[in-house]
């Protein structure tokens, strides 16, 4: 999103991303348009790229986020939108398959694979972020429910 | 399950929907002071920041 830099300079984009095959050439594409993007810290940069933190590191580095954007265009389950909601993160992502079914809380749907709507949500920010129009009902995912509902299928 | 529905036909009586579960630990927001937060700020130039993050894979249907 190269342009939403140059206009608001308040914007500062994080990435923590889980290393695997195409992480080299996303980590490119975004020095291709952010030459200063830094790696941890970077004061005074508007993108800062974390390599795969250990989970303590990761929930602090969600909960000093302001927002979290997860826009899938295809999802089993959504962990990541399960978990930004729980940790009473807005959350900005796609109206597709589980995710509907799976959030909670602070939540703007927009449309997948849509780049304009990424960048006006995110401009249009103070239009939903704690808007109670756009907060849906509480909702519970824990591993012992999930446990207790398969080995009561199976029994 | 929609597309279980969908695509092959099944019916809605022989479908049991049980949800993956989620890290509740790591998942707790009481889990995070606000002194680590203002640590992590401080530490990482956040402040009068607006963040926005993604985290996660990183593959194409992310």
């Amino acid at each position: 999103m190269p342009e939403l830099v140059t206009v608001d300079t308040q914007l500062l984009f994080v990435f923590n991303l889980i290393d695997s095959k195409r992480t080299a050439y996303i980590k490119e594409k975004i020095r291709k348009y952010h030459p200063v993007a830094s790696y941890g810290a970077g004061f005074g940069s508007s993108v800062q790229i974390f390599n795969g933190l250990e989970k303590e590191e990761l929930r602090t580095l969600v909960a000093s986020s302001d927002v979290i954007v997860a826009p899938s265009i295809s999802e089993g389950f959504g962990s990541v939108h399960t978990e930004a909601v729980a940790m009473k993160k807005p959350l900005l992502t796609t109206y597709i398959a589980s995710i509907p079914e799976v959030v909670r809380g602070n939540v703007k749907f927009i449309a997948p694979a849509s780049r304009r709507e990424i960048v006006q949500a995110i401009l249009e920010r103070d239009q939903w972020i704690q808007n109670p129009e756009y907060t849906l009902p509480y909702k519970e995912f824990s591993r012992n429910t999930t446990v207790k509902e398969i080995i009561k299928l199976y029994h | 399950m929609n597309a279980i529905r969908m695509v092959y036909g099944i019916a809605d009586k022989k479908i049991r929907m049980i949800h993956n579960g989620v890290d509740t630990t790591f998942r707790n927001p009481d889990e995070v002071t606000s002194f680590d937060i203002k640590n992590w700020k401080n530490q990482y130039g956040w402040n009068n920041r607006f963040v926005v993050t993604y985290y996660g894979h990183a593959g194409k249907s992310k």
